[in-house]
Formats: structure tokens, C-alpha cells, sequence
């Protein structure tokens, strides 16, 4: 293996898809490979994310290798995995179906439907090795026509341990802990994150079950969104739970910490998710989950929460109220949580199957 | 499969394993779901029904945009004629421009051969002409093609020439004569010509149907817009009052009333019991009550407001018992149950609620006056702001605020008197509160003194006579009355 370049459209700070791809370099360059990242735009000073122009004079060798992160429609990428002599390699990240977007934002419809478009394109020209970031991205790299031996599972990488070793924001404890159960949902504010089923479940668990409740809706809210964002806040007034639910907007790492240390059920009600960090994060801080059966969310959650089959909201404030009143099981589901964490989604583990999965390349 | 392929085979199931759950959780989590399925279950079997999904449902149709019908209608259009594309190449055949009829003909002509819309002259001499039989298409066509404006913009139009040719022979003395007679003869051109007025005037009025027609559609998608508007304002505003109910019940339910956080209901009725029998005892009786508030009828009497009164903590309803004797319509809130009960007998409308979770629940510009006696001295500050904000709300336009308190001038009200009663607040002065619902938005803003006590011993003039007489004999209460803005009053 001489040199790796990693390569996607846009790396920002705190995103997952930038997780991932700094997280794979990290690994290599800890092997003493040459690895750089590569993309069209960037906001990170370190490390040196490289101009796309300069691939080429980078992988030269026939074993150098190009493994590139798809998470959206992105032209150049297809180019470039066909024109360069070097091994070629997918990171499968997902892409929410265009249709989750349609009449709400012709943008994010155009570049999803673009982003599966350009998926099957790379299948059809064939690369030396598919990777993906749960069974269920798998199984649509596997239908679009992957070679199966050449397909692996690589959790995506994380910033989780860094995450936890923070202190919590104290701000944020003070404000939040007032002896009210809390209820925590982490996402951002997009059509087909559920958000609708989540306040529906909430007011049902808060008039219900249990008035000395908060929903904590974190996230940050995009502009392209804003008609949806309305729509739940008019929700939640018409549900009469606005002294309850808070939409906190995007919040810094110590503020998102201290979240997860007050929350005592994680909600994420999400009707797509190629993996779904935020469950990881929350296994990690030993919160116990309750969520839908879509997409790639039961694989994540394992035996670490509640996963619902149907979207129905007296079930879910149900299960909320269950894993609130229940402290013994709530430990218990949070331990194994942790303990899940730990067995496949800890860095060292993920480092691991991805090396295992480059080894494949020789 | 080569050794190569089993390697990997064997990789690929390797990773499997270590994604997929490996061994038995120590949880089951299958029998904690059937819990949770149970519990739902027994939930809808004890009857209890949660208002949530139904509210969610409505708030989804309320949400949706009814201004799509008036769209849809415009879609739905009647069109009598095709629509004209004119061709980029500036090539046409007759037969393209000779499908259309009447207006629409000579407009797509113009379109076509001068490529502008008809000035009006132009237009309405060639639909007379047209209109009379003394054109046919083909003329019109022919003059605008062949007119200097036409020349200019070189429009190629096949089969126009031969046809306009014949027809302008039509024009040549003499031989004109001849060759129209031969065609005459031919075509019957007499015949034609009727036909062709008869076909004119037919589709001239056909156009005018089908413009009734859109007209009519267009009103009546207006007027369905409108009405599925109102049925929406009127859907939200009966959600909302019932919210408000559920609100206030299942704060009874919790017992988390505010201040009476930790009493359960039968504590809170104890407590309801208790001060009304206070009421009863040391408030008067209801005839002298009534008696002192006659003095504010003649205020709704000019202002012709005889319904959509609501008075707050309205107690016994002595006041809505006096509005009902002059035969108007107005309804009470009062929150403590047994104070209402005391009344039953005389079937007032009274809701019991917290007025303040009651006026939220109320539609903007819903009541004509809103009164409150002796109500704003029991509660905190800002409930008095939110209160008079939401009564603001509710009001129309031009609609009364009266609010009648103890009048703490008066040294025995505001240091003795007011304490009498153990859920009174604090006591307002007359001219703070005449600021604050002054501030609040509220115009025309009075301030009358109310019930001075009799017998005062200080009669005489002297300063320190007249001074003794405010301090210990001026009136016991005092009201504000303010209106809502108008455009009148404004």
C-alpha cells in the first residue's frame, strides 16, 4: 500500500460525513501510510484538506488507492474513479431518498436523486472494493450490482471518545436540571427525521403519563427547511406542549455533553438513516433508545433500546414512560448500550475492520 | 471457488458476525415491547382515548392550502379554441392560422404575420369586416401578409398566395366581374357568405359563454376559498377552547394549579368550600351586590352592547344575574367550584376554568366586554399583564374592559379592609392601574370612584376636616374603564 487519498465533496467541522473521512485518515497515517483527504470545499485548518486539481499528481502508482465517501450528488467523483490508474474503493454513507424532500426543497431533491444516480453509475464502471457504513447501505450497493466479495461493513468513524471526555457545559445542567424527566432527540431538522412523530409522542407521554416532562429537540435548522420548521412549532403549540419542548437549535460539544448526561430516554424517530450516529453517541453515554424500525436503525440499536415497528405515537410515549418509571431497566438497557459501543462501534474496533477491509485490496 | 475467493468469503462473513448482535442479550427485549403493547392495550380498554392524534390529523388539514381550489379552477378553464404557439422559424400554412375563429383569429394573425398583438383599430375593423361576410380568413390573412408592416417581417405562410391571388381578382375591373361570377357560380358564394355569418355569430356568442362560464367558476372557487378559511378559523377556535379545557382539568387532575401544587382535587374543593362560604358570609348579599353594580349599565346600554359579554371570577353571578334581568347574553369563568354550585339554581352560563387559561382558548375579536369585579386584587403581577393582553386579544374592535378593585386610598380599605379576605394579592392603586391598562393598549381610559362610606363625622370644609374625610370616609372601590382601538376611536 503506498499512498491513500480520501476523497469527498465537502468537509466541514463536526459533520459525520467529516468524521468519517478524517477518522480514516487518522488510522492510516497512524500506520505511517501517506493519506490525504481531498475535496471541493473545506472550513477545517487542520489537517491540510487538498485541492482536487492535485489528485492526480498524488496517485500515480497502480497500487496507490482513491477511496471515495458518497453521501451526495458530486460530478467530479465518477471522473475521477475512472480516470485515475490506481485501485478504487466506495465509502458508502447513504442518501436520503429524493422523494423525502419533494415540494419541500428542490435542491436537496435534486442532489439526493443525483447522489443514487451517480451511485449506480459507479457500480456499473466497477471498483476494486466496496465499503459501507451499515448491512443496510450494503444491501443497496449489493443490488445496484456490487460484487459481494468484494463488499465489507465499516462503521463509520466518530468523534465519541473526544465527546465524552469533555465537561459538560454547566450552563446547560443548570438550566435543564430541575427534576423534570428529559427526553433527548439529536438531528438535524429535516423532513424525514420524524420530528413530527417525535412531539406527537412526546405530547401523548407528557399529558398522559407525565407532566413533569421535557422534550430537548437539538439540532441545527437549515434555511431550505424553514416552512417544516414552522409546521412543528405551530405543532407544538397546537398539541399544548410548548413549556415542554425546547428546540434548542445547533449547540456546542460541551453543551450537546451535558444533553446526554440529563437526558433519561434518547428518541430518535427517523423514517431514514444510513447508520445513525447519534444512537451510537447515546449507547455511549449509557441512554437507553427508543426509535422506529426504518432503514439502518435496528442494526445500530442492537438490544440497547426499544425499536418500534409500528409509527405509532401512544406506543412510543408508552416506551418512554416505561424506560422513565423503570430505573432498573433503564440502567440496564444503558449498560448494554455501552457495552455494544464498545464491542463494534469504539474507534480501535472500527479501525480495525477497516484495515482488514483495505487488506482485501491485495 | 478458488482459494483466493474462499478467503474472502470467509472475510466478508467474519465482519458480518462482528456487526450483527453476537450471543444473546441479557435483556429481552422482545418481552419488554409485548409489555409496552399490553399497556397500550389496557389503555384503550379502560376507554382513556389521547387527543393528540386526532389534534395532529386536524392541524394537518388546517395546514393545508386551500387557495388551491381557486388554482385548480384556472386549470379547469373552458378553452372553445386551441392555444396559439407562435413558431420560432416564422413559418407557417394557412391552415395553421385558419383553425382559430372570430377574435381569436384575427389576434393570432397579427401574432403571426406582424408579430405584435392588433392595436385595437386594426382589430375591430377586421372582426367587422369578418363579422359582415365581406372578408373571409383569407383576405385578413392576405392583408396583413402583403401590408408594408407584413413585408417587413417576412413571415413565410404557405398557402396563402394562390387563394389571395383569386380574391384580388376579385378587386380588377371588369374581369374581376367575370372571374367572381365563374367562381360565384362555382361556390355559390351568396350561400357561403350567410354560412359564414351565421358560423361568426355563433362562435362570437359560444366565446361569450364560455367567458360567463369562467367568470362564474372563478366566483365560485373564491367564494369556496373563503368558506373553507372560515370553517378553519372556526375548527382552530373550538380546538383551542377545548384545549384550554383539558388544560385546566387535567391541572385539577395533577392538582398542579398554580400556588396549590401539592393539594389534591378534594383538598382544592375543601378550599373552594371554604372561601365560598367566606363569600357568603362577608362579601354582602347578593341583592346589595347587584344594587352596586347597576351603576356600570348604562355604559353597555350607549355603547348597544347586549351579548358576548364574559365577566372573570364572576363568583355567585350576581352580575350576570343583572344582565340577564335586562335580557342580554353573557356568560361567567370562575375556578372555584363551589362558589359556583351556589348558584345553580338560577342556571347562569358559567364555565368553571381559570380565566386566564379560558381567555387563551378564546378566538381574537370574539367578545363585546369583558368585566372583571373584584378579581385583579387576587392575582400576581404578571398574570395581570397576561390577563389584560388576552382580554385585549379577545375584545373586538371598539369593545369594553371594565375592572372594578378595592380602593387603597382609602386608608381603612388599603390598611384594614383588604386583608379581610385571605387569598387577596396586593391592593392597586387606582392610578397605577389606569397606567398599566393604559399601557396594555387599552383607550379611553376612566377612572371612577366608587361607594364612598356613609356617615363620615368630618363634614366640615376645613383642610384637616376634608383630609380626615378622604383618608378614612372616600369611596371603598374603584373601577377602570377602558375600550378597545377602533378604526372609529382612532
Amino acid at each position: 500500500m503506498n499512498r491513500v487519498a480520501i476523497l469527498t465533496s465537502h468537509v466541514s467541522t463536526g459533520s459525520a460525513v467529516s468524521s468519517d473521512v478524517l477518522g480514516m485518515r487518522a488510522a492510516l497515517a497512524k500506520r505511517g501510510i501517506d493519506a490525504r483527504v481531498y475535496a471541493e470545499s473545506s472550513d477545517l485548518q487542520e489537517p491540510k484538506i487538498w485541492p482536487l486539481g492535485e489528485i492526480d499528481d498524488f496517485l500515480k502508482e497502480p497500487d496507490d488507492i482513491l477511496i471515495y465517501h458518497h453521501s451526495i450528488g458530486w460530478s467530479p467523483a465518477l471522473g475521477l474513479l475512472q480516470g485515475l490508474k490506481c485501485k478504487t474503493v466506495i465509502k458508502y454513507h447513504n442518501i436520503t431518498p429524493s422523494s423525502f424532500f419533494s415540494g419541500i426543497s428542490a435542491w436537496h431533491e435534486e442532489k439526493c436523486r443525483e447522489g443514487r444516480e451517480q451511485l449506480q453509475a459507479i457500480v456499473d464502471a466497477g471498483c476494486d472494493l466496496y465499503l459501507s457504513d451499515s448491512e443496510y447501505n450494503q444491501e443497496e450497493l449489493l443490488a445496484a450490482g456490487a460484487d459481494e466479495f468484494r463488499s465489507f461493513v465499516v462503521p463509520p468513524f466518530h468523534e465519541i471518545d473526544r465527546l465524552q471526555s469533555l465537561d459538560a457545559d454547566l450552563g446547560m445542567l443548570d438550566q435543564y436540571r430541575d427534576g423534570r424527566a428529559i427526553v433527548l432527540s439529536v438531528s438535524r431538522v429535516a423532513p424525514h427525521k420524524g420530528h413530527v412523530e417525535l412531539i406527537e409522542a412526546f405530547a401523548d407521554y407528557h399529558h398522559y403519563h407525565n407532566q413533569n416532562s421535557r422534550l430537548l429537540i437539538v439540532g441545527p435548522e437549515e434555511e431550505a427547511f424553514a416552512a417544516h420548521s414552522r409546521r412543528l412549532r405551530e405543532m407544538v403549540q397546537f398539541l399544548l406542549v410548548e413549556d415542554a419542548v425546547v428546540f434548542t437549535g445547533e449547540i456546542s460539544d460541551a453543551a450537546l455533553r451535558a444533553c446526554y448526561l440529563l437526558a433519561s430516554v434518547f428518541v430518535s424517530p427517523s423514517k431514514h438513516e444510513g447508520f445513525c450516529l447519534p444512537l451510537v453517541e447515546a449507547m455511549a453515554a449509557k441512554v437507553p433508545i427508543v426509535s422506529h424500525d426504518s432503514a439502518a436503525i435496528p442494526e445500530t440499536v442492537g438490544a440497547a433500546g426499544i425499536v418500534l415497528q409500528d409509527r405509532d405515537a401512544e406506543l412510543m410515549a408508552e416506551s418512554i414512560n416505561l424506560l422513565v418509571k423503570d430505573e432498573a431497566m433503564n440502567v440496564q438497557l444503558g449498560i448494554e448500550g455501552r457495552r455494544r459501543y464498545e464491542k463494534h462501534f469504539a474507534t480501535s474496533s472500527i479501525e480495525t475492520k477497516f484495515l482488514r477491509a483495505l487488506g482485501n485490496l491485495n | 471457488m478458488t482459494d483466493q475467493e474462499q478467503i474472502v468469503g470467509a472475510a466478508v462473513a467474519d465482519q458480518r458476525d462482528a456487526v450483527t448482535p453476537a450471543g444473546e442479550p441479557e435483556i429481552d427485549i422482545q418481552a419488554i415491547k409485548s409489555g409496552i403493547q399490553q399497556a397500550v392495550a389496557r389503555r384503550h380498554a379502560a376507554g382513556q382515548t389521547s387527543f393528540i392524534n386526532a389534534s395532529a390529523r386536524l392541524l394537518e388539514l388546517l395546514s393545508q392550502d386551500v387557495s388551491a381550489l381557486a388554482n385548480g379552477s384556472a386549470e379547469g378553464r373552458f378553452r372553445l379554441q386551441p392555444e396559439f404557439i407562435p413558431n420560432s422559424d416564422d413559418h407557417y400554412h394557412v391552415r395553421d392560422l385558419l383553425q382559430y375563429h372570430d377574435r381569436d383569429f384575427v389576434w393570432n394573425a397579427y401574432r403571426a404575420l406582424l408579430k405584435r398583438e392588433p392595436d385595437g383599430e386594426g382589430l375591430s375593423a377586421f372582426l367587422e369586416k369578418l363579422r359582415s361576410g365581406r372578408f373571409n380568413k383569407i383576405d385578413v390573412l392576405a392583408r396583413l401578409r402583403f401590408s408594408p408592416e407584413g413585408k417587413r417581417n417576412q413571415v413565410t405562410i404557405d398557402g396563402l398566395r394562390a387563394p389571395a391571388t383569386i380574391r384580388s381578382l376579385y378587386r380588377v375591373p371588369v374581369i374581376g366581374y367575370v372571374v367572381e361570377l365563374v367562381v360565384g357560380v362555382a361556390r355559390l358564394p351568396a350561400l357561403i357568405r350567410s354560412q359564414r355569418q351565421i358560423e361568426t355569430h355563433l362562435i362570437a356568442q359560444q366565446e361569450r359563454l364560455a367567458n360567463h362560464s369562467n367568470e362564474l367558476r372563478e366566483s365560485l372557487a373564491l367564494s369556496l376559498s373563503r368558506l373553507a378559511e372560515e370553517q378553519k378559523a372556526i375548527a382552530r377556535a373550538q380546538h383551542n377552547q377545548l384545549a384550554a379545557l383539558f388544560l385546566t382539568q387535567n391541572a385539577t387532575r395533577n392538582g398542579s394549579v398554580p400556588g396549590l401544587a401539592a393539594d389534591t382535587g378534594d383538598r382544592r374543593l375543601v378550599l373552594d368550600e371554604l372561601y365560598a362560604s367566606f363569600e357568603n358570609q362577608y362579601r354582602g348579599t347578593p341583592e346589595h351586590i347587584k344594587e352596586g353594580l347597576k351603576v356600570y349599565l348604562p355604559l353597555l346600554k350607549d355603547a348597544g352592547i347586549t351579548s358576548d359579554i364574559l365577566d372573570l371570577g364572576c363568583g355567585r353571578g350576581e352580575w350576570l344575574e343583572l344582565l340577564r334581568e335586562e335580557g342580554w347574553q353573557a356568560r361567567g369563568v370562575e375556578s372555584n367550584r363551589a362558589m359556583i354550585d351556589n348558584q345553580r339554581g338560577q342556571n347562569l352560563e358559567i364555565v368553571q376554568a381559570d380565566a386566564l387559561a379560558y381567555l387563551r382558548g378564546l378566538p381574537e375579536n370574539s367578545l363585546r366586554a369583558v368585566t372583571a369585579f373584584h378579581f385583579v386584587e387576587h392575582v400576581e403581577f404578571a398574570e395581570l399583564i397576561n390577563l389584560l393582553d388576552e382580554i385585549n386579544r379577545v375584545l373586538k374592535p371598539g369593545g369594553l374592559l371594565i375592572v372594578e378593585t378595592p380602593n387603597p386610598k382609602n386608608l381603612v380599605v388599603g390598611a384594614c379592609n383588604f386583608y379581610s379576605d385571605p387569598t387577596h394579592n396586593k391592593p392597586l392603586f387606582p392610578e397605577t392601574l389606569e397606567f398599566i391598562v393604559s399601557y396594555r393598549g387599552f383607550v379611553r381610559i376612566q377612572l371612577q370612584y366608587l361607594h364612598p362610606v356613609e356617615g363620615s363625622p368630618f363634614q366640615d370644609p376645613g383642610e384637616a376636616s376634608q383630609a380626615l374625610n378622604s383618608w378614612l370616609f372616600s369611596a371603598r372601590d374603584f373601577a377602570i374603564v377602558g375600550w378597545k382601538p377602533s378604526p372609529e376611536t382612532s
